[in-house]
């Protein structure tokens, strides 16, 4: 009533300005019963309007939800759905991002809303200055957590805000991401882990890497499968290690000769490792020259697939140290091994670490095909069991570092295939200067793997492709049946004079495939004719 | 050989190793044993199998992601890397997308699986409501009261 009331006294401001009131006191009981009367029926209208447009734009919504079934998305169940969003937001790095991505994706559609309000592992990426944690906590149901602390965004009374919000909630906590440039702030958390927590990341002050005590991760954490050390050092002599399965450390320092051998002791205690990356390591020392590799225990690390390194300074103990790190580890055999080497100095050989032993010996044996390119100022080089395969070794390096030469003599130095059938070239430069050197090293390369059968060129230079020519002094790749040349510079007599000399003596093993596509200087009457004569 | 037939009364005969790539059509092999009879897949159309199949020959001679794999995945962070062939081989367009991961879901050919919903995971990544929703076509269908409540939600995130 009293709002009523307001209401007509409103309506009669407005109706007949600030002379209202007057009027009102001189109104008789007719008046009144009147203007209740027009009052009532304002407002029974006023509601029903409201109520119509409320209908229909809930009717619109409805019809929009019915014409939205029909898009072809949604003809993908949703726990599809579910999984495609959890796939997009795995992939973001930083959990701001995560959350952005969680808003856009629930802002879509009533269903999209839905599955993602559903998909409870959505909303477990916990961290300070998160709006609506209580949301995040309710809709991630019972799912496991994942805390971020991040230096940057964060002030060590936010962190330690949150911290005590999640102790209650510490038998949730599967990932753990601290900065521990802040470690009276996230100390409590290291100094007794979460029991559940699967993985760890540590990161403290480049500037200054430290290291902590053991003692302050004396939680027992069995779950433990991932562990990530960035400029912070755990001297990793406890068996909580024991089920590890990626281990990373990076941007760490190592000043004492036992270093290496504290790593290789930390890699013993984790048998079941399957990642092991090694990023921005400097070792200031080596193990004794005195003592030979073979004297030292291997360390078996069976399941080891992947080992990555990353090389900022050119170094030769670090890369002696690295190079000792690997030689004493027994990986899988199809282990991938990932260098990355971007600032080494010119001159230095390609896969520095392994001018000893190679990387992985085993995994040589495997390798059937080899391609060699040069792309965006780059060598890359993939060697794989089958062109469709995982990679067995990949190595990238700046091209200003390197000449075409060295990759070739490298790869005859440490790394021979002896079962490679496949070998592709591709655009590697043509720098007159040095071409003569790269063809010797590409010969001598080719020399060392006479199993090879097919052999592809792709904008080569044409003095690498003469190193097929047959001569009295010189029979490379005897096996090969598939030639291909794609956008060389080679001319027709030259392509009719190797394609000749690998024919030529009975016993040779015939070209079957001859594909010559794009060649300027190549008639394709003289491809056809050597097709015909020779490959037929 | 195995003879599949689709649901458009297509019949494809392929070798046994592409067809066991389904684990689908495995199992079915294996109960039945040694048989001529065509194996029909009421879900499937023949132009989608014959892109399931494309991928299936391809990476025949790869091992099959045992139980241990599966769990080894749910518990490693995911990635939507995909392999140089793979992104060629889904470069089609939206209708065959889904098409292709429907099949993949019935099949149980997760492989293939994973490359189509990765494929789909990368095209909404980084997108606004709006954009996703014209990527596929999708029409604004929420409430008054749930557009409010969105707002609501994100006034909190832009706040902060």
């Amino acid at each position: 009533m009293a709002l009523a009331c307001t209401w007509a006294i409103a309506l009669l401001q407005t109706a007949t300005g600030a002379s209202s009131f007057d009027y009102l006191r001189r109104m008789g009981e007719y008046q009144w019963q009147l203007f209740w009367n027009c009052l009532a029926w304002g407002v029974k209208i006023h509601r029903e309007v409201n109520r119509r447009i409320v209908e229909r734009r809930l009717k619109a919504a409805f019809m929009h939800r019915r014409r939205n079934q029909l898009v072809p998305i949604h003809r993908l169940p949703h726990e599809l759905l579910s999984f495609i969003f959890t796939l997009a937001q795995d992939d973001l790095v930083d959990p701001p991002s995560k959350n952005k991505f969680l808003l856009n994706i629930s802002s879509v559609s009533f269903l999209w809303r839905e599955i993602a309000l559903s998909t409870a592992v959505l909303w477990t990426n916990i961290f300070p200055h998160l709006f609506l944690l209580d949301t995040f906590l309710a809709r991630s149901k019972g799912a496991d957590l994942t805390v971020y602390v991040q230096y940057k965004t964060t002030t060590p009374r936010d962190v330690a805000k949150l911290i005590t919000e999640m102790k209650i909630r510490q038998d949730r906590w599967k990932g753990c991401y601290l900065d521990l440039v802040s470690l009276d702030a996230v100390g409590p958390v290291i100094e007794c882990l979460p029991p559940g927590l699967h993985t760890l990341c540590l990161r403290g002050n480049f500037k200054a890497a430290q290291s902590i005590e053991p003692s302050m991760l004396a939680g027992f954490v069995p779950r433990l499968r991932e562990l990530r050390l960035d400029a912070i050092y755990i001297a990793m002599d406890h068996p909580v290690y024991v089920d590890l399965s990626k281990l990373t450390l990076a941007n760490l320092k190592f000043e004492e000769q036992v270093s290496v051998h504290w790593i290789l002791r930390a890699l013993e205690l984790s048998p079941r490792l399957d990642e092991l990356h090694l990023h921005l390591l400097h070792f200031f020392s080596t193990p004794g020259t005195h003592q030979s590799n073979s004297d030292m225990p291997s360390v078996s690390l069976p399941h080891l697939r992947i080992t990555s390194m990353a090389f900022k300074e050119s170094d030769k103990t670090n890369d002696d140290a690295h190079r000792y790190i690997i030689s004493h580890v027994r990986p899988h055999p199809s282990m991938l091994v990932k260098l990355v080497d971007l600032n080494a100095a010119r001159g230095r050989g390609i896969l520095p670490l392994w001018s000893i032993r190679p990387p992985n010996p085993k995994a040589r044996f495997l390798a059937r095909y080899l391609k060699v390119e040069y792309h965006n100022e780059k060598y890359n080089l993939r060697a794989k069991a089958c062109e469709s395969d995982s990679d067995l070794l990949i190595f990238t390096k700046f091209a200003s570092y390197v000449q075409p030469g060295d990759i070739f003599s490298a790869l005859r130095n440490v790394y021979t295939m002896p079962c490679l059938r496949t070998l592709s070239i591709s655009s590697i430069p043509s720098v007159k200067s040095n071409i003569a050197t790269s063809a010797a090293a590409f010969a001598d390369f080719l020399a060392c793997h006479p199993t090879i059968k097919q052999i592809s060129f792709s904008e080569c230079s044409p003095t690498l492709i003469d190193t097929l020519e047959v001569t009295g002094a010189r029979h490379l790749c005897p096996l090969v049946t598939s030639l291909t040349i794609l956008a060389c510079d080679i001319d027709g007599a030259q392509l009719t004079r190797i394609v000749e000399s690998r024919v030529r003596s009975g016993k040779r093993v015939h070209l079957e495939h001859l594909i010559i596509d794009n060649c300027p200087h190549v008639p394709k009457i003289i491809v056809s004719a050597l097709t015909k004569k020779y490959c037929g | 050989m195995v003879n599949l037939v689709t649901s458009d009364n297509e019949s494809f005969t392929v070798e046994k190793a592409v067809a066991s790539r389904s684990v689908l059509i495995k199992n079915m092999l294996e109960d039945v044993g040694e048989s001529d009879q065509p194996i029909p897949l009421p879900n499937v159309t023949a132009s989608v199998l014959k892109k399931v199949l494309e991928y299936c020959d391809h990476h025949k001679n790869e091992p099959m992601p045992t139980s241990e794999d599966l769990a080894a995945e749910d518990t490693r962070k995911r990635t939507t890397d995909i392999g140089e062939w793979d992104q060629k081989f889904i470069q089609v367009d939206q209708e065959m997308l889904f098409e292709i991961i429907l099949a993949a879901n019935y099949l149980d050919i997760k492989p293939l699986l994973d490359v189509g919903c990765k494929t789909v995971a990368n095209m909404i990544k980084g997108k606004t409501p709006e954009e996703i929703r014209k990527l596929f076509n999708i029409v604004n269908d929420f409430t008054p009261e749930e557009e409010a409540q969105i707002k609501k939600e994100n006034e909190w995130a832009e706040d902060r």
